[in-house]
């Protein structure tokens, strides 16, 4: 159960049908005993401050109409990767400073192991935040055109930042491995 | 289905100055709706306090339900602001692709488009690219669309397709738009708002805009 928010998306202008975007998602990924058909999608009959019993929404309101459900999934995964997209535009214009300061920080740690793993951790931390003030100094007049996609600054910075120091921890982890 | 978008109660000051105090604005679907004002009296910030990013006192309202962040919504309201907004490595046919446009159609109606499909919007000319913008936020699908100073860099041939454009687009959502061409604003919107020293005042004919002292005969 979780609150109906900014997940669903009002999927059909003037008309007050919400999909829950939290449960397409987790078709895609088709998790265990989760069944496609089912979570596919949800109608909800009002709008915001109610709950989202996804079950119990879908056999209270189980419009049977397959195609339509197709259409809309269809829909929904088109809009997931187009954002997917869209954040990676965002990413690619400091992407090149992202890897040389990643490639620098996997280098020292190649030569001096674990020892200096808060230095190189901290160091990938201050080189995002210095990302983040050029950024926002030098390119806030871009922001306008994600935020007329959809997406907010703070939506692109979180999805950057935990993509860009996951790939870091991981890149770390391997190189710990081969070494 | 028409639709409504209104503005009020936003109080906004810098340094202790007041910039907006008393403001009614009322966009509907289907009209579009002129803002004038003299330089530095809040038309821009109206505008982002509207669309959300501008962080200030206020009501907005879309069909009677209020919305904090509109832009969250791309659905609701899209807005061109005074400056280049998109990035120039995009090309023309990616920016089509993200604002859900139709590029046959838009080479169509400004055919010195035609053969640029692939092109950065980087290399164009400040007015072609303020002419991608412009369309990339007018036909892109939404109810409202707000323009800061939509006709800037362009020339007259493209003011007057622009114009076109909106008095036909005008018929799917509603506009909002502020700009110091206020021939061109009168001339297609269908209500006018004068903003003075922080306030709305709803103008009925050119002695209005006279009296309330933006603009000359």
């Amino acid at each position: 159960m979780h609150q109906i928010n900014d997940w669903h998306l009002n999927i059909v202008p003037g008309v007050q049908h919400l999909i829950c975007v939290r449960c397409v998602l987790m078709t895609w990924y088709k998790k265990p005993g989760f069944q496609a058909q089912e979570a596919s999608m949800h109608f909800h009959a009002s709008f915001l401050r109610q709950l989202c019993d996804c079950g119990k929404v879908y056999k209270n309101n189980n419009i049977g109409c397959s195609f339509i459900q197709v259409v809309m999934n269809i829909f929904s995964r088109m809009k997931f990767l187009k954002t997917i997209r869209i954040i990676g535009t965002f990413y690619k214009s400091f992407l090149l400073a992202s890897v040389l300061v990643t490639a620098c920080c996997l280098g020292l740690f190649w030569q001096y192991g674990f020892s200096i793993f808060a230095v190189i951790f901290w160091l990938k931390a201050a080189t995002l935040a210095v990302t983040f003030y050029f950024i926002n100094k030098y390119k806030s007049k871009e922001y306008y055109y994600y935020q007329n996609l959809g997406l907010s600054k703070a939506l692109l910075w979180g999805t950057i930042i935990a993509f860009d120091f996951s790939l870091f921890i991981l890149l770390i982890i391997q190189l710990y491995k081969f070494k | 289905m028409n639709h409504t978008l209104e503005t009020d109660g936003v109080q906004l000051e810098f340094d202790g100055r007041k910039i907006l105090s008393d403001v009614y604005v009322q966009c509907k679907t289907g009209k579009i709706t002129g803002l004038l004002g003299r330089n530095g009296t809040g038309k821009s910030c109206l505008m982002q306090i509207i669309y959300g990013t501008l962080k200030a006192e206020k009501s907005v309202r879309i069909d009677k339900l209020a919305y904090y962040e509109a832009f969250k919504r791309p659905g609701l309201l899209l807005y061109l602001p005074q400056f280049n907004f998109i990035p120039s490595s995009l090309s023309l046919k990616r920016i089509c692709t993200d604002f859900e446009i139709d590029y046959i159609l838009f080479s169509k109606r400004f055919p010195e488009f035609a053969s640029k499909k692939n092109t950065s919007i980087g290399n164009f000319s400040g007015g072609e690219r303020r002419l991608v913008e412009l369309y990339a936020i007018v036909k892109a699908p939404s109810y409202f669309a707000l323009l800061d100073e939509p006709f800037t860099h362009l020339n007259p041939l493209q003011i007057q397709k622009v114009k076109e454009l909106l008095v036909e687009e005008k018929r799917n959502k509603g506009i909002l738009l502020t700009d110091h061409m206020y021939r061109e604003v009168i001339a297609i919107c269908d209500n006018l708002y004068l903003l003075v020293n922080g306030k709305t005042h709803l103008a009925k004919s050119m002695s209005d805009i006279e009296t309330l002292g933006y603009a000359r005969r």
